[in-house]
C-alpha cells in the first residue's frame, strides 16, 4: 500500500510538472479505486444513501494517498482523473441499467414498444442512465468545441467540486468558471433534449 | 450535430438573452429567428434549461446511475440542529443543496427564504418555501413530487416562474415525514402590493386596468392549466419596482397545499356549498383586488343586505358608492367579478380580462384626468371643425357665386345675349337667402 502511495505522489507530481504519460499512468489507479467504492454502493443500492461524487472522490484520495497533506496542485490532478474515472464507470454502470432493462423488456415481447414510450418518472433508472448515456456523447462534442467548458463541466459534475475548488484546479477565476458553467450547462442540457427526444417523422418539415 | 453554426454567436446571443427577462428574450429571439432561425431555435432551447434548478446536471450522477437512492444534495452539519432548536434555519445553512441567505417571512403553516441554489455567492437569489416540518404528510410529499412538471412549465409575465418544485431530502434524522422536507423555488420578487403601489406612486387608472386585465390573462393561464390559487389577495401581487410587470406570488405554493389546508377552511367549505368552480374563487380575488384599486380599500359588506340563502358571500358596496367617479362600464366588470351568485359571477378569468380590454380600448372611458383632457381635445376638435365647414361653406358660397356670374361672361356671347356683369348678377341671387 505504502509502494502504492509513493507511486501516485510521484504520478501526481510528474502530472502536474506535465511529464508525458503521467496522468495516463495515474487513471487506472483511481479508476480502480473508485471502482471498488462505487461497488460497495451497489449493495447497499436500498440502504438510503446521500453521495454527491465528491464523497466518493474523497473517500479514494483518502485510500490511495492517505490523510497526508498535498499541495493543491497535486489534488487538483488527482480530482482531474477522478473526474475521468467516475465518468467510465458511472457510464458504464448507465449502459448496464439500460441494457439490463431492454433484456428485460424482451422476455415480454409485447412491452418493448411500450417501454419506449412510457413516460419518464415511470421508468425509475432507465431515464435517469439514458440521460447519463447521452450526457457522455454530448460531452464529446463539448471538448470539441470548448475544452475549457468540458473541463469545468467534468470537474463540477462527475468530481463534486464546487465553483471555487473549480476555479482553483484550473487556475481560473471563479466568475469565469462560473460563465463557463453556465453557458455549458444549458448547452448540455439542449443536446441531451435533442438526443432523448425521438425523430421527427419523415413527413415533418426539419427544422435546424 | 453540434456545429452547424459559429459558437461563437451562440454564445453572445444565449448570454445576452439570459440577462432579459422573459418579454425582452422573446422580442430578441423573435428578431434574431428572422435572419439566424437555427442559431435563435437553440437559444431558445439553452434558456428553457437555462432558468431551471434541477436538470439531471445539478443531481449527483451516482443518482442517475442508480448508485443513490435519495436526492444527493447537500445539507451542511448543525442545520438540522438549529431547526430543531429554532423553527427555522439559519442564514448560511446549506438546506438540500440551497445556501439560506435570510428569512422573507414566517407563517403558520410555512417559512419563505431567500437562498440560493448554489454556495456561490453571486448565483441569482430565488424565494424558497418550506413547509413547517411537522406538517409534511406523506399525501403532501407525494403530490409535491408529482405536480412539479406541471407547474414549471406555467409561464407567465404576471405570475412569479416556479423555478423548483418537489420534497428536499434532509435525511432520515430531519423531522417531517421521513426526513422529506415538501418546497417550492419560485422567482424572487421583492417589493409592494399592487395597492400599495397604486397608492405610492398615484397609478391611472387605466394603468390601474392594464394591470387587472395583466392579472386576469395570468390566472387564465394557470386555470388552463388545471393551477388555481384559491386563496388569491392583494397581498399575493407583487410589483418589484416602478414600472415593472405585477407578479401573482405563491401560485405553486398555495395550489399544491389547498387540498389539505384550505379545505380544512371555513372559506373552502363554503365555496364548496355555493357551487363556486375554483376559477370563480380566483376571479372574486380578482374582483376583490380591482375594487381596491380603484376604491381605495377593499370592498364592504352592503350594509342592510342579508346573505341569500345557498350562497356564501354576501354582497359588497357597490364601488360606485365608494367612489362616484367610476363608470357605469368599468363598475359592471368589478360587481360582476363579486358576485355573491356564482351564476352571476364571470365563469372563466378570460371573460373578466376581455371585458376590462374592452373598456381599455375605449378613449378616455373612466379617467376623469384622461376624460378631461379628451373632452379638451374634443371640444378643439369640434371648434377646429365648425371652422372648417365654415370656410368651406364660404368656398362653396363664392364658387358658387363665381360659377352663377361667370358662366354668363363666357356663355352669353354663344347664347347671343346681352353680357351681365358680376355685381347685377349677384345681386338677383341672392333673394333666395
Amino acid at each position: 500500500m505504502n509502494d502504492e502511495k509513493t507511486r501516485i505522489t510521484r504520478l501526481l507530481e510528474d502530472a502536474s510538472l506535465g511529464r508525458a504519460g503521467a496522468t495516463d499512468a495515474l487513471l487506472p489507479l483511481v479508476y480502480d479505486e473508485l471502482r471498488k467504492l462505487a461497488a460497495g454502493l451497489m449493495s447497499r443500492e436500498k440502504a438510503g444513501l446521500t453521495l454527491q461524487p465528491t464523497a466518493l472522490v474523497h473517500e479514494a484520495y483518502l485510500r490511495l494517498l492517505g490523510p497526508s497533506p498535498m499541495n493543491w496542485q497535486n489534488r487538483a490532478h488527482f480530482f482531474g482523473a477522478a473526474a475521468t474515472a467516475m465518468r467510465r464507470i458511472l457510464i458504464d454502470r448507465a449502459r448496464h441499467v439500460k441494457a439490463a432493462r431492454v433484456n428485460a423488456v424482451s422476455s415480454e415481447t409485447d412491452q418493448v414498444i411500450a417501454a419506449d414510450s412510457t413516460p419518464a418518472g415511470e421508468m425509475g433508472g432507465t431515464h435517469d442512465a439514458d440521460q447519463l448515456i447521452a450526457l457522455d456523447a454530448a460531452l464529446e462534442d463539448l471538448a470539441k468545441r470548448d475544452s475549457r467548458q468540458h473541463d469545468v463541466v467534468m470537474l463540477r459534475y462527475f468530481a463534486g467540486l464546487t465553483i471555487d475548488q473549480t476555479a482553483e484546479a484550473l487556475s481560473l477565476s471563479t466568475g469565469t468558471v462560473k460563465n463557463e458553467w453556465t453557458y455549458a450547462r444549458a448547452w448540455l442540457l439542449h443536446q441531451i433534449e435533442r438526443r432523448m427526444s425521438p425523430p421527427a417523422p419523415p413527413s415533418s418539415p426539419a427544422r435546424g | 450535430m453540434s456545429a452547424t453554426h459559429e459558437p461563437i454567436a451562440l454564445r453572445q446571443l444565449f448570454e445576452q438573452a439570459a440577462l432579459l427577462d422573459v418579454a425582452g428574450r422573446a422580442e430578441l429571439l423573435s428578431r434574431v429567428r428572422l435572419v439566424q432561425p437555427d442559431i435563435a431555435d437553440e437559444v431558445e432551447g439553452m434558456l428553457r434549461h437555462h432558468v431551471r434548478d434541477d436538470a439531471m446536471l445539478d443531481r449527483s450522477p451516482l443518482q442517475a446511475a442508480g448508485l443513490s437512492v435519495v436526492d444527493g444534495r447537500p445539507t451542511s452539519g448543525g442545520a438540522l440542529d438549529y431547526e430543531r432548536e429554532h423553527g427555522m434555519f439559519a442564514e448560511g445553512a446549506i438546506v438540500g443543496g440551497y445556501t439560506i441567505r435570510r428569512v422573507l417571512g414566517a407563517g403558520g403553516s410555512s417559512i419563505v427564504y431567500e437562498a440560493t441554489r448554489d454556495s456561490d455567492a453571486t448565483a441569482t437569489p430565488i424565494a424558497l418555501k418550506l413547509i413547517r416540518p411537522e406538517l409534511a404528510t406523506e399525501a403532501m410529499v407525494r403530490r409535491f413530487d408529482e405536480a412539479g412538471a406541471t407547474l414549471r412549465e406555467l409561464r407567465h409575465p404576471a405570475i412569479a416562474a416556479c423555478v423548483a418544485v418537489g420534497n428536499l431530502d434532509l435525511g432520515g434524522s430531519a423531522m417531517g415525514w421521513g426526513g422529506h422536507r415538501p418546497f417550492v423555488a419560485t422567482e424572487l420578487v421583492c417589493g409592494t402590493t399592487a395597492p400599495v403601489y397604486a397608492n405610492a406612486v398615484a397609478l391611472s387608472t387605466r394603468d390601474k386596468l392594464a394591470l387587472v386585465a395583466a392579472l386576469c390573462d395570468a390566472a387564465d393561464h394557470a386555470h388552463r392549466h388545471g393551477v388555481h390559487h384559491l386563496r388569491l389577495s392583494a397581498s399575493h401581487v407583487l410589483i418589484g419596482q416602478p414600472g415593472a410587470a405585477a407578479k401573482i406570488i405563491d401560485l405553486a405554493w398555495a395550489t399544491l397545499t389547498s387540498g389539505e389546508a384550505a379545505s380544512a377552511t371555513p372559506l373552502a367549505r363554503r365555496s364548496h356549498a355555493s357551487h363556486e368552480t375554483p376559477a370563480q374563487t380566483d376571479i372574486y380575488a380578482l374582483g376583490e383586488i380591482m375594487y381596491e384599486l380603484l376604491a381605495g380599500h377593499r370592498p364592504r359588506p352592503m350594509v342592510g343586505a342579508a346573505q341569500l340563502p345557498g350562497l356564501s358571500r354576501m354582497p359588497v358596496e357597490p364601488i360606485g358608492r365608494a367612489n362616484p367617479s367610476i363608470a357605469p362600464g368599468l363598475e359592471a366588470i368589478v360587481m360582476c367579478a363579486l358576485a355573491p351568485d356564482p351564476a352571476r359571477r364571470y365563469a372563466r378569468a378570460r371573460e373578466m380580462a376581455a371585458d376590462v380590454q374592452r373598456l381599455l380600448a375605449l378613449p378616455a372611458f373612466i379617467d376623469p384626468r384622461q376624460a378631461a383632457l379628451v373632452h379638451r381635445r374634443r371640444t378643439r376638435r369640434v371648434a377646429v371643425l365648425v371652422g372648417a365647414m365654415v370656410v368651406v361653406g364660404l368656398c362653396v358660397r363664392l364658387g358658387w357665386e363665381w360659377a352663377r356670374s361667370s358662366p354668363r361672361v363666357v356663355i352669353a356671347p354663344v347664347e347671343g345675349s346681352e353680357a351681365i356683369g358680376p355685381d347685377q348678377g349677384s345681386g338677383q341671387t341672392q333673394p333666395a337667402k
